[in-house]
């Protein structure tokens, strides 16, 4: 019965997503009041019936209701409570159903912020978002419906997917969805924008909060996916240029593209076209992203299956919004013309390099994602693209972006002086290179170009930042500024040391495959491990073997580590929990392998400096884009807009 | 968005066999979800980083997108102990690469070659970066001014909200919330 209620509530909110739809649209093109004033309690509905309908499918799991066919694949009597919640989205139809939840919950965010917008504008958003909404329950109905049940209904779940019960997993998807499904929100602007013709760029200033703030989600998500993978899947690695990742990389590149030129573009009033552009590109390729990952014409470590049809239907899906989103901007797009000027040296002219950078970069790894793809379906031989190809061609664009990033803090609007940009910038560039050309060598004893081009970037970023806040302190006597400046310096610093991280890590990690007896120890630089005992251990669904590995710096203990080798009951599959003594300083990462008989075990040996900076640079990055959304000139510009707007239509 | 499996098609006889199975033997002959832990290792520390660079490098055929060091499929096994035994040949990278790349194609090699067929691939991402910058020259020319020497005034407009200061410090702090 129960599921019955959440297949019913899906069908509501499609009804709603209709209504939505229609009457926003159809009421700002005929402007009628009374049928765009259907939109927002629509929108509310909407979220309402999602909640409820994403609640029965919890429901059907915490009770293992296994004749719901989803439920019997996902889930098991065995599963611990918090992995059979995590289940629901563990899979294609339950993940769906948590897009059209997150999309429901923007929709209804918008709905409720917009009430100081003007009334067509706020309806022609909300009706767009509709759109995207119909879309996807469309879909979900149609192809994928996860309260499909079965008959007779199985007597035991099939358990989930072992690499999923982990809690990195378990809040990856919704924050990741969150920040794909928010880019959705800066497209619904981009098309009522142009649907409305307005030339003024008020939309710009509406747009940025909450660009910023998928944004800001993404960028967790990724991270997020990125730590998850790297101790779950169990080899350490953290970025594996993997089509899944690229699809949520791409949108990512794009979306801190699109939050630098609305700067402009609310700034300025400049590239206006260009920002419209970029709001239909962003969600694009989250689209995209959906596509590539749920058709399953990837087949890849992290998607395993789906079939045609889903495939069809996305693309379809995919087509119609992409088309015609463009093809209104064709249309549109000119009017959006204007006439600005600024200089050579200004930062206009930055936050144009940033944008060439970042898309040039974001289309180089769409055109690597697609181009094995492509390849197949022309029934060309094989060829696979992978990092090797990707970093050198993403890596030189990044240091680019690093390089003018650090010159681009210190421009001002319009036009700079290049003599004093030299001045304020050129001792930091001395410094960054010539430390860059020392530390690595002074601290791990050898050195690389690629490292001295790593160190010299992320210090040249983060002295540049200081000088910023310096130069203030000594102008001012104070370092006060607005919020979304400290968000741009924070988010730059958080730049800079995933830069670090990610270059300390690639140069200098350690890694060995050792064969160890219990009572041997191996020492790998300044570490050494000694596989103490391995024994079986139960866990809920699971049974492992645990090694014990004494873990020891320069003779001095650090503790044991527990890495384990599982095998869940249900599935049959082997799984490798690695276990992590963690510093901010490095990551020492201990893998069990196989039993090799005879008493000895084969160990993987990690040493990974400076991982953490990785994501901690990440979350330094979303911290940046919080402070930035809550600068208080977006919240109070919205009377002066009521108020032009007003005075517009008299 | 990573990871799912979806086991619905199991229900569905035509789907299972044409969909699922390959997929199943692909999981089972790879066992992708226990890494290779290889205690294999080389005598000679050099060999051995080469070892790991090339194993790194080459694609296991039989699995999803994971090189052959990562890998615990037997064909991932076989590939690595034919890469040990030429590396202590003696054998340079290049020619181990080619020996693979012979046996199994370009697909076997996560670094595409440069060849006819993938040169647009070599290519494209010199050509879009050329693209990007010749378009930002074009915009840069449209925009450019004379006089705008003049209209900067540096030390207001380096804020990042220099042109709404003043409606920020003119408005009243009980008007923030609306």
């Amino acid at each position: 019965m129960i599921p019955e209620l959440g297949q019913v509530a899906l069908i509501l909110c499609l009804m709603l997503a209709l209504a939505q739809m229609v009457f926003g649209f159809a009421g700002a093109a005929t402007n009628r009041a009374n049928w765009m004033a259907v939109v927002k309690p629509a929108a509310i509905g909407q979220m309402v019936f999602a909640t409820l309908s994403f609640a029965t499918l919890v429901i059907a799991f915490l009770q293992d209701d296994f004749t719901v066919s989803y439920v019997a694949n996902n889930s098991n009597t065995a599963l611990p409570t918090l992995y059979k919640v995590a289940a629901v989205w563990g899979a294609h139809e339950g993940s769906l159903l948590l897009w059209v939840l997150v999309q429901s919950g923007w929709t209804c965010a918008v709905a409720l912020g917009s009430g100081r917008l003007p009334q067509v504008f706020s309806s022609r958003v909300i009706a767009t978002l509709g759109f995207v909404s119909v879309g996807f329950l469309l879909f979900i109905l149609l192809t994928s419906n996860p309260f499909w049940r079965m008959m007779p209904g199985a007597f035991e779940g099939q358990d989930l997917n072992p690499l999923l019960q982990d809690f990195g997993l378990a809040v990856h998807p919704p924050v990741l969805y969150l920040g794909y499904i928010g880019f959705s929100v800066a497209f619904a602007f981009a098309i009522a924008t142009m649907l409305g013709g307005d030339l003024n760029t008020q939309w710009a200033r509406w747009t940025r909060p909450w660009t910023t703030l998928a944004w800001l989600f993404l960028t967790i998500g990724i991270a997020l996916g990125s730590w998850w993978a790297y101790y779950e899947l169990g080899w350490g690695g953290w970025w594996f240029w993997d089509a899944v990742e690229n699809a949520s990389f791409m949108p990512w590149l794009i979306g801190t593209a699109l939050i630098h030129s609305l700067a402009v573009t609310d700034k300025r009033g400049l590239f206006k076209s260009w920002t419209l552009l970029l709001s239909i590109l962003a969600f694009s390729l989250s689209l995209l992203g959906t596509f590539l990952v749920r058709s399953g014409v990837l087949v890849s470590v992290h998607s395993f299956a789906s079939d045609p049809e889903r495939g069809l239907y996305i693309l379809i899906f995919l087509g119609v919004v992409v088309c015609s989103a463009l093809l209104l901007y064709a249309l549109r797009a000119h009017r959006f013309d204007e006439q600005g000027h600024f200089d050579l040296v200004s930062r206009e002219t930055a936050l144009l390099v940033n944008n060439v950078l970042l898309v040039s970069a974001a289309f180089v790894v769409l055109f690597g994602t697609l181009y094995p793809l492509i390849n197949e379906g022309l029934g060309l031989p094989k060829v696979s693209v992978g990092e090797p190809w990707f970093n050198a061609y993403f890596v030189p664009l990044a240091l680019l972006l690093m390089a003018s990033l650090g010159i681009g803090m210190h421009t001002l609007w319009r036009v700079s002086n290049t003599n004093s940009l030299v001045r304020r910038l050129r001792w930091l560039a001395v410094v960054a290179v010539i430390a860059a050309l020392v530390l690595p060598s002074l601290f791990f004893g050898r050195t690389a170009v690629m490292t001295v081009l790593g160190t010299a970037a992320a210090l040249w970023v983060i002295l540049s930042t200081a000088s910023e806040l310096w130069i203030r302190y000594r102008t001012n006597g104070n370092v006060r500024m607005p919020r979304a400046m400290v968000g741009m310096l924070v988010a730059h610093v958080g730049v800079a040391l995933c830069v670090a991280g990610v270059t300390y890590t690639s140069a200098y990690s350690d890694q060995r495959d050792v064969a160890l007896k219990a009572g041997e120890s191996y020492t790998l630089g300044n570490y050494s491990f000694e596989l103490q005992t391995v024994k079986q251990v139960e866990g809920p669904n699971y049974v492992a073997q645990e090694a014990t590995v004494g873990l020891a710096y320069k003779g001095k203990s650090l503790g044991v580590l527990k890495p384990q080798k599982r095998l869940y009951r249900v599935q049959k599959s082997p799984m490798t929990e690695s276990d992590i003594h963690a510093r901010l300083s490095r990551d020492v990462y201990v893998a069990l392998g196989a039993d090799l008989g005879n008493g000895s075990y084969s160990l993987r040996l990690q040493i990974k400096p400076m991982v953490r900076f990785i994501w901690l640079g990440a979350l330094i990055m979303a911290l940046g884009g919080f402070l930035a959304l809550t600068d208080r000139r977006y919240y109070l510009e919205r009377r002066a807009v009521e108020a032009g707007s007003k005075a517009r239509t008299a | 968005m990573k990871n799912k499996i979806d086991r619905k098609n199991r229900l569905d006889g035509r789907t299972f066999a044409m969909f699922t199975l390959p997929l199943l033997l692909i999981v089972l002959l790879c066992a992708p979800l226990t890494q290779a832990i290889d205690a294999q290792t080389l005598n000679d520390p050099v060999l051995q980083i080469r070892y790991v660079a090339i194993g790194k490098e080459l694609r296991c055929l039989v699995c999803q997108n994971q090189s052959i060091y990562d890998s615990n499929a037997e064909l991932a096994q076989d590939l690595r102990r034919q890469v040990r035994e030429m590396l202590e040949d003696g054998r340079a990278d290049d020619e181990i690469y080619r020996y693979m790349i012979e046996r199994y194609g370009d697909y076997v090699r996560y670094r595409p070659p440069w060849r006819v067929n993938t040169l647009l691939l070599q290519l494209f991402p010199v050509f879009i970066a050329l693209f990007g910058f010749w378009m930002l020259w074009g915009t840069l020319r449209k925009h450019r001014s004379v006089n705008a020497m003049k209209a900067g005034s540096p030390e207001l407009e380096n804020s990042e909200s220099a042109q709404d200061s003043g409606a920020d410090d003119t408005a009243n702090t009980s008007t923030e919330r609306r």
